[in-house]
């Protein structure tokens, strides 16, 4: 299949939303668009999946930014190619997904009252206020789920199916035509003709969707699933990369030395913080992730000066705000909280 | 919104229910302002009775008081059989049913998808032109499955209708006041989400502060002697 359109399909994270990114996201009725720091091997790894037309499975800690990255690469897309938008398909995984909803929905329910209705007024031979529907007509009650409408968008669609694990295992094995072929069979428009035989209805993907899986690895996926996927671990950032990621999300775009020294104080907090919960056990071992720390340092910020906040953190005793950052009662005691006048 | 309301939990004495006073400790109520900054749902553990379900209602009349309105208040009661789904929306699909079988007599009936679907307590929270108060009550009652199930609605503060194919995006964010006891360990992904405060049982002082409070005919002496007499 020849590309559509010469779409430029570069990822580097070199785009960040700015004020009127927001603006233009409002206007579509969308929430706003968090910025997102990619390190350089996730770059890569996107680049791959672009290129071979595989999903990306990502996976990672909680809270390390598996869930953000297809959102921030339509964003990037959308920018090079100077659209408003890039098409963006969500489809959240639950421990009752199955995989077929995510393809299309039959409404059976609709079809059956047609058939029914058609048939009491053949009865009665009267007419009906409605205008008479052809329930032959099947293709009205199928209605296209995330990946259905990404297979029919002449754009490479980017889709994140988040949480995958959530689902039972049969979830990723039931999509693995679809992900390898692009297309998927509709039951409901296949037809058995008279000689017994069946005449399959089957959906060809316009376009190869950019696919973003991701998972908490709380069950292991199937062999066969994980072949046609890259893969990427989402390594905890280092030190350099939570700085810029609490400076892209809280400070301006030209921040004063002492609000960049705020940011490498709290995120040393935080990393020690970080190597003292990893002793712990079961709920007491949760570690603290990049979006409690962003949250964290917001608070901070929201609640103090940047003098006053430098000063809280200067105290090791002590620890500012724990509710944020630390979700069980081990924990909590390690630390007290300061007086604040807040 | 229309009007606007300080959105601030104080725990004051002012804005107390005669019937159910609630005398947060300090900490408490920072946790509750940070989680109302934040937009994250609060969890709260700690022993029995230690006012754990309380709160909800105790921060839902204070605004309530200071705003001069009913504060929209929802509770969701956490059973072994709940599913995540429920506090959402129910879809009734036997109602739908029905509807479309009275096509066979000639009737046509809208049987749109959406007119079979009613929302549950967060999804009203959802819909609701204030930032309605949420508890989601005892939620280590239901298996692991519920709260993964509620990471996407808490974070991103919409849901989907599958039988419908549509989106509800929560008009303000609700303040969500999650309890658990502590029976089964919540998973990683579902705490980070979460701001989180431990209720320790009250010091004597506050204790006998909150008995005045919920009983301002009882003698305090009467209750300190008996304190002091079972810890010598």
């Amino acid at each position: 299949m020849t590309e559509p359109l010469p779409d430029k399909l570069i990822y580097d994270g070199s785009f960040q939303p700015q004020e009127e990114d927001q603006a233009v996201r409002r206007r579509l009725k969308r929430p706003p668009l968090q910025p997102y720091i990619p390190d350089g091997d996730l770059v890569k790894a996107v680049e791959l999946a672009i290129f071979l037309k595989r999903p990306l499975l990502l996976r990672g800690e909680p809270g390390c930014g598996k869930s953000r990255l297809a959102e921030a690469v339509a964003f990037e897309l959308a920018k090079r190619n100077g659209l408003e938008e890039w098409p963006f398909e969500f489809w959240p995984v639950k421990s009752t997904s199955r995989a077929r909803d995510g393809l299309y929905i039959f409404d059976a329910v609709s079809r059956l009252r047609d058939a029914q209705l058609a048939a009491a007024r053949v009865k009665s031979g009267e007419e009906t206020a409605v205008p008479p529907v052809n329930h032959e007509d099947v293709q009205q009650y199928v209605k296209d789920g995330p990946l259905g409408r990404a297979f029919k968008n002449t754009r490479r669609t980017v889709v994140l199916i988040d949480e995958i694990d959530k689902a039972d295992i049969d979830f990723p094995n039931d999509l693995l035509i679809e992900l390898d072929e692009r297309r998927f069979k509709v039951d409901e428009l296949s037809r058995f003709r008279p000689d017994g035989t069946e005449e399959e209805f089957w959906v060809d993907a316009e376009s190869e969707p950019i696919i973003f899986i991701t998972s908490n690895h709380e069950k292991e996926l199937p062999d066969a699933f994980l072949r046609r996927c890259v893969f990427f671990y989402i390594e905890f950032p280092k030190t350099k990369l939570l700085q810029e990621i609490v400076a892209a999300h809280c400070l301006g775009e030209n921040p004063t030395a002492d609000e960049t020294r705020l940011a490498a104080e709290a995120v040393r907090r935080f990393e020690l913080l970080r190597g003292e919960l990893a002793e712990g056990q079961g709920e007491a071992g949760k570690l603290v992730s990049t979006s409690e720390l962003i949250d964290w340092f917001k608070v901070l910020r929201h609640r103090h000066t940047t003098e006053d906040a430098l000063s809280l953190l200067a105290d090791e005793t002590t620890l500012p705000y724990r509710a944020v950052l630390l979700k069980n009662k081990e924990a909590l005691n390690r630390y007290v909280e300061p007086e604040t006048d807040s | 919104m229309a009007e606007t309301v300080d959105l601030t939990y104080t725990g004051d004495v002012r804005w107390q229910s005669a019937k159910r006073p609630y005398l947060p400790e300090p900490g408490l109520v920072q946790a509750v302002n940070l989680a109302m900054v934040l937009e994250r749902p609060l969890l709260l553990k700690g022993a029995p009775g230690s006012g754990k379900s309380s709160l909800a209602a105790a921060i839902a009349h204070e605004l309530g008081q200071r705003s001069g309105v009913a504060w929209p208040y929802e509770v969701w009661p956490i059973r072994s059989t709940s599913q995540a789904r429920d506090g959402l929306y129910s879809f009734d699909g036997v109602a739908r049913l029905r509807d479309a079988q009275l096509a066979a007599r000639g009737t046509a009936v809208d049987i749109h998808p959406r007119r079979y679907v009613h929302l549950g307590p967060l999804g009203r929270a959802f819909t609701s032109p204030r930032r309605a108060v949420v508890l989601i009550d005892d939620i280590d009652r239901a298996d692991i499955d519920f709260p993964n199930d509620l990471l996407i609605e808490l974070d991103e503060q919409k849901f989907h209708i599958v039988e419908t194919g549509e989106w509800v995006v929560a008009q303000t964010h609700p303040i969500v006041i999650v309890t658990s006891s502590d029976e089964k360990v919540l998973p990683p992904a579902f705490l980070r989400r979460c701001l989180f405060y431990y209720l320790e049982f009250p010091p004597q002082e506050r204790f006998l502060a909150i008995m005045a409070a919920r009983f301002p005919d009882v003698q305090l002496e009467a209750v300190e002697a008996r304190l002091a007499g079972k810890n010598p």
